[in-house]
């Protein structure tokens, strides 16, 4: 008997937490479309909304747009619209606006990360859509806080890593700029997106209250990086920008391995950690040496420290090493490239790629997100719309629009199935 | 009254991330108790740096920023008294928050099995390195070797140079967000199905979560060669810095990146390089993406005659991604979130004042969050929880205390 039967689940095998659900989708680039893709991965039945005059931004990556599937193609918007569908209205248009508001008549959630006039001026705001759904859960994902001077502006992902102060400690060293953080911060914010939403449909289903969440993007990231300022306000200063090492710890670095830019990181904590990294590399004479046998020697000595270690990196692989370290109670681990990540043992053992096929761009194995939830069978289960993919079904069952009402909005441009690319506003 | 008024969590996780989880469950309003061992308390309270460089395992940074808004007992889970006590308290509990290497709440006697016939409903939120399974469940793990394996630091850095490692160990709270999320989602499970998950949360997959891009371009490259491809985008391949990248202006930095042909031509006019949108050549984005240092160089001495204030001023009206290089300083007095009350005051009583502590990442509509208590001190709150909650007398208090239990 499965455990499951044993504690007497009342629910049939299969069936995903966030079944039943509907979530409008009119987020774009990344952050919100991570969100609302793990919550399709999870059960809920997402409908991307795009217009045939604005696209999601993301499938602007593609080149030439021109060309016929070009909108298709985009690496960057493949991957974070999955288990969705697919449905393209001009929301500027009375009537597209009419159909939004009548696909949130019968759906849960609904999803946005635009500037804080944008809903305004299409009259989508809270207000608007409680007035046809009084339970809709909106969760609004603007650059800024609507309460700020900077609320009608835009902003991306290395906007919110530069302003949260996390790129301030990112980069070589303090003489040279900060780097950005590489655009974590939209899928940190997509995370952040799923847990409001969470706790709105959790509180809704206590208490039969909808909800608006407003997630002003500087403001989250801020606060994920909180850390720093707290330190800042304690001590009177940060750690500084310090490439791969650490204000204490010696050796902390990634280390040139025997491949062209193949690296390996290696941490050590203590000196007992230190003593096995010594017996790893097989008790070289320089290692003994007393300078190297504290955290303060080993710190103050570091240049050579890493030069020595590297001497011996370099005569293994990443990956090997790794397991040897690894074996030897040293923490490492390879600086994974994106091929090495595609076949890691670990991230195959897990499951964590899925393969799916998609009209354009052929099969591709897409990455799981960072939680599972054991027991549930919850995965990518659709690649991503193509444009306007759904527009029949969204129109016509589940909104009831009849046929000859369906081709009308298309010969006006109200709905379609590609862009419009003459009026394309971008 | 608080979202999560009424939600009791056992925080009994270590270090940044788990503790993270349980914290953002309490900047809602879930009531989380945090249960230390005794003596050396979470490991979080030994990191540096400290108030004057003296190290206080009531003052560290980490332990004031994680555990926010907790109480805090003390319980040795090495003992058996301890864990009959930390099972008294999951009972009544709804989340269990730990991060204990993959199998040892099994061997302790506190595996799942036995929490859920105590409480079936209960959500046990395991924040680890690398998951409850897989090859590299037991490996050791810090941030860099995590961000490592996770593949983030491969992409980050000058191409010429060695990877670089992100700043802040960033990834340890998006995973505190990815394991509030999961929790979230079991809850809201857990209503209606009465009965409780475990959430496993990955670090190294919250990592490489966090760079979905590269994953997919590489396959995208090795199996489409009829698609045309975009060149690598910016900032996500350790391929220098972002398409335009990081300026020097008169006070300090400022960040600007040219995602769309509109942005390009916006930057061109304003830096008076009109003559760059003549050339047809430079409509495709790989193109520009290709000659990118050059653009840096023809568009950098613009930026020195200005502030960074100017610039971004500019760069919103015109609409530009852009942004300043904030240090910790200008974080605190951006009007942004000063508008939004991001900061709050805390007050310490060991570690002092802090006069922005960060609040909460959103606001949920009628239902405020707060800032209610400072990180609790080892053991702070034993009396209350112990004594009241679980209604030990003081005799049996003094007990457990020479017992080494709390």
């Amino acid at each position: 008997m499965s455990v499951e039967a044993q504690r007497g689940d009342p629910r049939p095998d299969g069936r995903l937490p966030l079944a039943g659900v509907r979530v409008v989708d009119f987020t774009h680039y990344w952050s919100g479309p991570l969100a609302t893709t793990i919550m399709g991965a999870f059960g809920a039945e997402v409908i991307k909304v795009e217009s045939p005059t604005y696209l999601d931004g993301y499938r602007l990556a593609s080149r030439p747009l021109g060309d016929v599937t070009g909108w298709e193609t985009s690496p960057l918007f493949n991957p974070v619209n999955l288990n969705k569908l697919g449905l393209a209205v001009d929301l500027k248009r009375e009537e597209g606006r009419e159909i939004f508001l009548k696909l949130v008549s019968v759906s849960d959630v609904v999803v946005e990360n635009h500037a804080n006039h944008v809903m305004r001026s299409f009259g989508l705001t809270y207000e608007d859509l409680r007035a046809v759904k009084p339970d809709i859960i909106m969760v609004a994902m603007p650059a800024y806080p609507s309460c700020s001077r900077l609320a009608d502006y835009v902003g991306f992902a290395f906007t919110f890593e530069h302003l949260s102060g996390g790129s301030d400690a990112t980069g070589y060293s303090d003489d040279e700029p900060p780097f950005s953080m590489g655009a974590m911060s939209d899928p940190s914010l997509g995370y952040t997106a799923v847990f409001a939403t969470m706790m709105a449909l959790w509180h809704r289903n206590r208490t039969g209250q909808g909800a608006f969440i407003e997630i002003p993007q500087t403001q989250a990231f801020t606060y994920l990086m909180g850390r720093r300022v707290v330190e800042y306000q304690l001590c009177g200063r940060t750690h500084g920008r310090m490439g791969t090492r650490h204000p204490y710890m010696a050796p902390h670095n990634v280390y040139p391995c025997r491949d062209p830019d193949t690296w390996i990181a290696i941490t050590v904590a203590d000196d007992e950690e230190w003593g096995r990294l010594v017996r790893a590399m097989g008790n070289p004479e320089w290692a003994l040496e007393t300078r190297f046998a504290t955290a303060t020697g080993r710190k103050a000595h570091e240049d050579e420290l890493d030069c020595l270690i590297g001497e011996w990196t370099r005569r293994h692989s990443h990956l090997e090493l790794m397991h040897l370290l690894q074996e030897a109670g040293v923490t490492a681990g390879a600086v994974l490239r994106p091929q090495d990540l595609m076949v890691d043992p670990h991230l195959r053992a897990r499951d964590f790629f899925v393969s799916l096929p998609r009209d354009i761009v052929g099969e591709h194995e897409y990455p799981w997100i960072g939680f599972r939830l054991e027991g549930v069978a919850a995965h990518h289960r659709k690649a991503a719309p193509l444009f306007g993919q759904d527009n029949e079904y969204v129109l016509r069952e589940l909104l009831g629009l009849p046929q000859e009402e369906i081709q009308r909005l298309a010969r006006e441009g109200i709905i379609g199935w590609a862009p419009d690319l003459n009026r394309l506003e971008q | 009254m608080a979202l999560l008024d009424g939600i009791r969590v056992i925080d009994i996780s270590t270090g940044a991330a788990g503790p993270f989880t349980a914290r953002i469950l309490g900047d809602y309003g879930a009531e989380v108790i945090k249960v230390e061992p005794p003596f050396l308390g979470d490991i979080c309270r030994h990191w540096g740096p400290f108030p004057n460089g003296a190290p206080d395992m009531e003052a560290s940074p980490t332990h004031l920023f994680v555990n926010a808004n907790k109480k805090g007992i003390t319980l040795n889970l090495g003992s058996r008294t301890g864990r009959e006590l930390l099972l008294k308290l999951v009972a009544k509990a709804h989340v269990l928050v730990e991060s204990y290497p993959p199998g040892s709440l099994e061997e302790m006697g506190l595996g799942p099995e036995v929490l859920w016939a105590l409480n079936p409903r209960l959500v046990i939120t395991s924040v680890t390195p690398f998951g409850q399974s897989g090859p590299y469940s037991l490996f050791r793990a810090s941030h860099l070797v995590l961000a490592a394996l996770g593949g983030h630091v491969y992409m980050l850095g000058e191409p010429t140079r060695p990877p670089l490692h992100i700043g802040n160990e960033a990834f340890y709270f998006v995973a505190g967000m990815v394991g509030a999320a999961g929790t979230m989602m079991a809850l809201y499970e857990a209503d209606q199905r009465g009965a409780g998950r475990r959430v496993d949360v990955s670090i190294m997959e919250t990592v490489t979560s966090c760079l979905v891009t590269p994953t997919v371009i590489w396959s995208f490259q090795t199996k489409l060669a009829s698609v045309p491809l975009p060149p690598v985008i910016p900032g996500t391949i350790r391929s220098g810095r972002p398409f335009v990248g990081e300026f020097r202006c008169k006070d300090g930095y400022i960040g600007v990146y040219l995602l769309t042909f509109k942005h390009w031509q916006s930057m061109c006019r304003l830096t008076g390089h009109e003559e760059l949108l003549e050339n047809p050549e430079l409509l495709a984005l790989d193109v520009r993406w290709r000659r990118r240092q050059e653009f840096y160089e023809l568009f950098a001495p613009w930026f020195v005659d200005h502030t960074r204030e100017e610039v971004f001023r500019i760069g919103l009206e015109q609409r530009i991604p852009m942004a300043m290089l904030h240090t910790p300083e200008d974080v605190l007095n951006f009007e942004p979130l000063l508008a939004v009350q991001l900061f709050r005051r805390l007050e310490h009583p060991r570690a002092g004042v802090i006069e922005r502590f960060p609040g909460a990442p959103f606001q949920f509509l009628g239902y405020p969050w707060s800032v209610r208590s400072p990180a609790p001190q080892l053991g702070q709150h034993n009396q209350e929880v112990l004594g009241g909650e679980l209604g030990l007398d003081s005799e049996a208090l003094a007990l457990l205390r020479r017992g080494g239990v709390i």
